[in-house]
């Protein structure tokens, strides 16, 4: 249980940062700003105090949720390989942790440094939208769900992506491929939809695939990103009148349901660790 | 028991760079040995091995009876390490730094006790970012002696340090060893380690050439002491006379003294030489190898 005392000290350095607080400050201006705004303007009158409720939520999803994604690569991509390139990992192994106890702490002590400052202003920014919307949307069931929902699936975002991101850290040799397979990650995933057209083009004037592109549903849900809008918005609007919808309902295929989606999203928590903790377990420091 | 055990220990980094050719070593529980040796001889990388930062190539490292790789946790926890190469975390205070190395290794020290041992007493609540280089060494080395180890490995532990640090070291060594702790510390400046050292080991090219006490080696590297002989009326031919003794060499004369490297038993030898060549002499001296040239003569020269 040694990666806990890792994770404290991580935490600890962290929020002694002034990254961490200038994090802070965004994250809040952000959320806060973004719930205001909404809730000020108060696009959907009359739709009812649900309705309003719900689109106060996902209107402050995606800015948040890249936000983190950019978050989580700064804070995370020289999680391992910095503090083995300046020194400080000498300092950390030479105490009774295991290399998979560093690798472990240092993801829930990043995790930690983003989710509270992360949670701390989605719960100020949904809570004063809902205030300004005025009316029920502050006792609204189906609003008071969906947030709960939605900082739970915050929480795993986080995790999604400080796992990749230390995983890279761990996986590489050097701080500047650890910025440069962070990026890549990162612009891969803003122009996979673009990928994923073009592929379609090419792939269609060749063969003959109109009508039949089922299988295009994995690769669309191949990148963390989609894969965790894909089960939020299944299980969202499974429980409310959530306005985002999973894509899989409109693919007919076996496959094409949000547990694949799931199964995406588990392989990249996973799977990005799992190759750091090999390479960084069988490495000379 | 046996604190440390190297057998055939090889060790090389992406087959061209052999930094280890079979060493073998024992340090019995309890001894204080210095590991000597230049830059580049392969201090760092036996003690990596120790820690399992570094895995060898072929050979076994035990340490505390347990085995360098497989129960390398275990070795740890047991273990007080000060570093070669590291850095401390600019952002947390001294006490930060000693209250993770409690939680780590589970067990109740006072961070204050600590930190006042090793010279820290006034700086505990300051981030260690702000600290001198012989600040970061107190506080590694007090990070070191946290859970009492069984073992303690010093990397280079003068690094950085003043005169009145280095005696610290000393002392802080002296009082471990006293409490029946194994204190393995390497250095490359041999007079660091003939206070403290019951043995010494000293590696050349990542081999072990030579493990003994300072007397043993001084004794075996047969290096020559330098006579100085005050003396008056000294002529070529007495200079001659000297020189052709045997058992000296370089005989030479300035200023009313004349020095020659000579084999134990050779001085009066030389002083009778000189009265027989009708110089009188007034005082002598001699001085024995210093312990930089004996380590010249093992670390340089053709064994």
């Amino acid at each position: 249980m040694s990666w806990i005392a890792v994770a404290r000290k991580d935490f600890r350095d962290a929020i002694r940062s002034r990254m961490f607080w200038a994090l802070a400050i965004v994250f809040g201006l952000l959320s806060i700003g973004i719930g205001g705004l909404y809730g000020h303007f108060d696009v959907l009158q009359n739709t009812g105090a649900t309705n309003q409720g719900l689109f106060l939520v996902s209107f402050v999803q995606s800015p948040i949720t890249i936000f983190i994604m950019f978050i989580s690569a700064i804070i995370c991509h020289k999680s391992i390989v910095g503090e083995w390139e300046q020194g400080s990992l000498k300092l950390l192994l030479s105490l009774p942790h295991t290399r998979g106890d560093v690798i472990l702490g240092k993801i829930v002590g990043r995790a930690g440094v983003i989710a509270v400052p992360a949670i701390g202003s989605l719960i100020l920014g949904l809570g004063l939208g809902a205030v300004l919307l005025g009316g029920s949307v502050l006792t609204s069931v189906d609003f008071l769900a969906v947030s709960a929902g939605f900082l739970v699936a915050i929480l795993v975002y986080i995790a999604l992506f400080v796992s990749i991101f230390v995983g890279i850290s761990a996986i590489v040799r050097s701080s500047s491929l650890a910025v440069a397979g962070s990026i890549a990650l990162i612009v891969l995933q803003f122009f996979w939809g673009i990928i994923i057209s073009l592929l379609y083009l090419i792939l269609g004037a060749t063969f003959d695939i109109s009508g039949n592109a089922d299988w295009m549903y994995l690769l669309r849900i191949l990148m963390p990103n989609t894969a965790f809008n894909e089960v939020l918005n299944a299980t969202l609007s499974a429980i409310t009148e959530w306005p985002g919808k999973a894509t899989a309902s409109t693919v007919d295929a076996v496959y094409a349901s949000p547990v694949t989606a799931a199964v995406v999203l588990l392989l990249w928590i996973v799977l990005p660790v799992a190759i750091g903790y090999w390479r960084f377990e069988s490495a000379d420091l | 028991m046996v604190a440390i055990e190297l057998n055939g220990l090889t060790k090389r980094y992406g087959g061209s760079v052999t930094a280890l050719r079979g060493v073998d070593l024992r340090v019995d529980e309890g001894e204080v040995f210095g590991f000597l040796g230049p830059n580049g001889a392969g201090k760092s990388t036996t003690i990596n091995i120790l820690l399992d930062f570094v895995r060898p190539t072929s050979g076994r490292a035990s340490v505390l009876g347990l085995d360098a790789q497989a129960d390398s946790q275990e070795v740890r926890r047991r273990t007080g390490v000060l570093p070669e190469g590291y850095k401390v975390y600019d952002r947390l205070t001294a006490r930060h730094h000693v209250e993770f190395v409690i939680e780590s290794k589970a067990v109740d020290d006072d961070p204050v006790a600590v930190l006042e041992r090793v010279g820290l007493g006034d700086a505990i609540d300051r981030k260690a970012g702000d600290f001198s280089k012989g600040m970061k060494q107190r506080l590694t080395l007090g990070m070191a002696l946290v859970g009492d180890p069984d073992l303690l490995i010093l990397d280079e532990p003068s690094t950085g340090l003043d005169p009145s640090g280095v005696q610290d070291v000393r002392q802080i060594v002296n009082e471990e060893s006293d409490r029946g702790t194994t204190v393995f510390f390497s250095s490359h400046i041999l007079s660091q380690v003939e206070a403290v050292c019951d043995r010494v080991g000293i590696l050349r090219e990542g081999e072990l050439v030579a493990v003994d006490t300072i007397d043993g080696l001084r004794e075996a590297a047969g290096t020559q002491a330098t006579l100085r002989v005050m003396v008056e009326g000294v002529t070529d031919e007495a200079i001659d006379a000297v020189q052709s003794l045997s058992g000296v060499s370089n005989a030479s004369f300035s200023d009313g003294q004349l020095t020659a490297s000579v084999e134990d038993g050779a001085k009066m030898q030389v002083v009778t030489a000189l009265e027989d060549h009708g110089a009188s002499v007034s005082d002598f001296e001699t001085e024995e190898a210093s312990l930089e040239e004996l380590f010249m003569a093992y670390t340089e020269g053709a064994q």
